[in-house]
């Protein structure tokens, strides 16, 4: 909502009778998480950062950039610990793909 | 689903130098089929019980004229090349924008939004083209806002470019400019809601982690649902920021349109998916 909020107000044309509240939902993690790549022989192995309240993680990849269209490759439940792993393997070496991490909550 | 009129000027199509198709078959008539068609296709995934888009629709192309294209009321008419202009069916920015008013007017709040519908028709054609460029190509001049120019270096020969930052003064065109600048321009007035919607797919929405496909795709979703409801996208007289208080502002729609509960005042879910 901030963000319709924001882009209306700039234009003078939102309404501050409305209360501002970012989320319909309860307890939705309140930060994306903070992704680590290391790059091997064929794979490369991701580390990424728990948030409060996700149910679990997507995996996304993509080739050609982070703006071209996102394969998902795995679905990790969210754990105890602090970080979040996974390697995905099958890839070429020599040939840049990106990923991203994209938590689920329910 | 549609069909088209057409005038004996414009490139006829041909293969192997010989005509096919008939004369009907232009550069324009095709264009304009395509870019009908796939816009409207867009749009029925958000709106399916929509009943204009099951309609036959009418695009008259060619016409022998020059610089111009509109809706009347039930057609998209297109004006052929000449004085400074392209053959505007040729153009889909400019194809998508005359079906975009059609969409306007036969959506559930009938009639042409107020107090402008060009802001509405600029942005079903800017989210379907991915570029604030209006009608990019169609001039042969760069665009110009009331004296606000658009960015040379950027090149949007179109009619608008409803991204504020692409204009020479880099501030958005807000409901208080248009009081001072605007007269009775319909089109100057639509940029004031046609710029906040683009900021909330280029700038809003990145800000807070969305990458430029999903923001592409959230935009054009929540404007899907909300135009079809929007009466007054803002009221002129308002004051600032409140120009969107009115009931059925765009600004409400938005927050409707974003709602997953029925309950605006408890929040609506786009800050992190």
């Amino acid at each position: 909502m901030t963000a319709i909020y924001n882009a209306f107000a700039k234009q003078e044309i939102a309404c501050n009778d409305v209360d501002l509240e970012d989320t319909g939902c309860a307890d939705s993690p309140e930060r994306a998480p903070s992704v680590n790549a290391v790059s091997g022989d064929k794979r490369v192995t991701l580390t990424w950062t728990e948030v409060n309240n996700a149910r679990s993680y997507d995996v996304m990849r993509a080739e050609g950039g982070c703006e071209k269209g996102k394969v998902k490759v795995a679905n990790v439940r969210s754990g105890t610990g602090n970080l979040r792993l996974l390697t995905d393997t099958g890839l070429k070496n020599g040939f840049e793909v990106s990923v991203s991490i994209k938590h689920c909550f329910s | 689903m549609f069909r088209f009129h057409f005038s004996y000027t414009g490139a006829i199509g041909r293969v192997n130098g010989q005509q096919v198709g008939g004369r009907g078959n232009t550069h324009a008539s095709r264009t304009t089929y395509y870019h009908t068609t796939h816009i409207a296709d867009i749009a029925s995934k958000h709106l399916p019980n929509e009943v204009w888009l099951k309609r036959q629709l009418t695009a008259n192309v060619n016409i022998n004229n020059n610089c111009n294209a509109f809706w009347n009321g039930y057609s998209i008419n297109f004006y052929t090349s000449g004085g400074g202009c392209a053959n505007l069916g040729e153009i889909s920015g400019v194809v998508a924008h005359e079906w975009g008013h059609g969409m306007d007017a036969k959506g559930v709040a009938e009639g042409i939004s107020k107090p402008s519908g060009e802001g509405i028709a600029d942005l079903y054609a800017a989210l379907y083209d991915g570029t604030s460029c209006i009608g990019r190509g169609g001039l042969s001049k760069i665009c110009n806002l009331k004296g606000d120019r658009c960015k040379f270096s950027l090149g949007c020969d179109g009619v608008r470019d409803i991204d504020y930052m692409n204009h020479n003064s880099g501030e958005p065109h807000t409901m208080s400019w248009a009081r001072i600048n605007c007269g009775d321009s319909v089109h100057c007035k639509g940029h004031v809601y046609s710029e906040a919607v683009w900021s909330l797919y280029k700038r809003e929405l990145p800000a807070i982690g969305y990458d430029d496909l999903t923001a592409l795709e959230l935009t054009t979703y929540l404007l899907y649902k909300a135009a079809d409801n929007v009466v007054f996208w803002y009221t002129e007289n308002g004051s600032a920021p409140n120009g969107g208080c009115g009931g059925n502002s765009g600004y409400k729609a938005f927050l409707v349109a974003d709602d997953n509960d029925g309950d605006v005042n408890n929040g609506t879910p786009r800050k992190y998916y």
